[in-house]
């Protein structure tokens, strides 16, 4: 485990014994009505996410990593920001990774605009994130709706960098 | 209150329509009534383990088998801290505040709270996702929901902090936060203009009650 996870871990401990806490004194076996809630949502939750993990392994597995390489030479411009934001939306990884690659690539001679949109990507559209977890835990109206609401931000987060950029060094 | 919470739990809820198709139970066949979001991750689980098996072979599949055990080994932990800090929302969290505050009515107000709080969840998504179920089953609207998970998509300070700040540099880091500042808010501003009713996969408590 990275030190990272561990220290999120460490903070969302505190909190869930502080919220435990107050629980405990509340009238009303509050504690109990939580730990059935978890168990609850935790039944039907794991054999989804099974199925969604599986299914993520197999598309990383399958995914041309040549694809991410070959879009390095890509200049600057609009075709390079709708790229970055697809190969975001597919990067099947966490953050210990990304940064690294997108360092790899900012090097490589990648644009500003280009990695933006390609970090946005990965937040809003990530693939694996959506079937691992959205999916299993909200629905497919809300996958729907939330997919439908954030696909035209991720390039236009990659325009304002851009903007943002020039106006800085101008 | 949580007394009559525990009588609307009805069991046949907790067992979803996917696990009584696919753990296959000696119990009698129920009303099978698969969600249309379980059936599409079936077929892609199929097609991609079929392509994986095609493209990469044996070899492949062990490889994709063992970063699944990997991914479940590290999320479990996290996992089962996450559910209970999730169910102590649920039940401490007033329904009808969160209904005021993040509900359908609540305005730009209400997605400007949403996208703060989701920006401060630290953690990975097995924080973010049981707490976005929380507050949805607490009463939050879909553009609320959007918008906290896109904040702690985009704008999640520890993620900032521990990764992109250091890896990234100052000025990165401040040109991506300009441009994504207000991205959380206007997801949610669209969102709430999409006209499909947020079916969550558990029907939330409220709905048992009040029928």
């Amino acid at each position: 485990m990275t030190t990272a996870s561990l220290v999120s871990l460490v903070v969302i401990g505190v909190i869930t014994a502080a919220l435990f806490v107050v629980a405990a004194r509340r009238p009303g076996r509050m504690p109990s009505a939580a730990f059935r809630d978890a168990l609850e949502q935790g039944k039907s939750m794991v054999p989804r996410m099974l199925v969604g993990i599986l299914a993520a392994s197999f598309l990383a597995e399958i995914l041309p990593k040549e694809t991410i390489g070959a879009w390095a030479g890509v200049e600057s411009g609009w075709r390079g920001i709708l790229l970055a934001s697809l190969i975001g939306a597919l990067a099947p990884t966490g953050p210990m990774v990304l940064f690294p690659v997108m360092i790899a690539l900012m090097e490589a001679g990648v644009g500003l605009p280009q990695t933006v949109a390609f970090l946005t990507s990965w937040g809003m559209l990530a693939v694996h994130r959506v079937l691992v977890w959205e999916l299993p835990m909200m629905g497919i109206n809300f996958v729907i709706v939330r997919l439908a609401a954030s696909v035209a931000l991720v390039p236009l987060s990659g325009f304002l960098a851009g903007w943002i950029a020039d106006w800085l060094h101008a | 209150m949580a007394e009559e919470r525990a009588i609307s739990l009805s069991p046949s809820r907790t067992r979803s329509a996917f696990t009584s198709a696919f753990m296959s139970s000696p119990r009698p066949p129920r009303k099978r009534n698969i969600e249309l979001g379980e059936t599409f991750v079936v077929a892609l689980l199929v097609a991609s383990g079929a392509g994986c098996a095609y493209l990469r072979g044996w070899e492949g599949i062990w490889r994709a088998l063992r970063f699944s055990a990997d991914l479940l080994l590290e999320i479990t932990p996290m996992m089962v801290l996450s559910l209970v800090l999730a169910g102590l929302v649920q039940v401490l969290v007033p329904h009808e505040k969160v209904s005021r505050w993040l509900g359908a009515d609540s305005g730009w107000r209400g997605l400007t709270i949403a996208s703060v709080a989701g920006a401060l969840v630290p953690g990975g998504p097995w924080a973010s996702f049981p707490l976005l179920f929380a507050i949805g089953a607490a009463g939050a609207d879909i553009g609320s929901l959007v918008a906290f998970l896109s904040a702690w998509e985009l704008l999640a300070i520890s993620r900032i902090v521990v990764w992109e700040l250091p890896m990234m540099g100052g000025e990165f880091v401040f040109i991506r936060l300009v441009a994504s500042i207000a991205l959380p808010v206007l997801a949610g501003i669209i969102a709430r203009r999409i006209p499909l009713p947020l079916n969550l996969p558990r029907p939330p408590r409220s709905v048992g009650r009040s029928s």
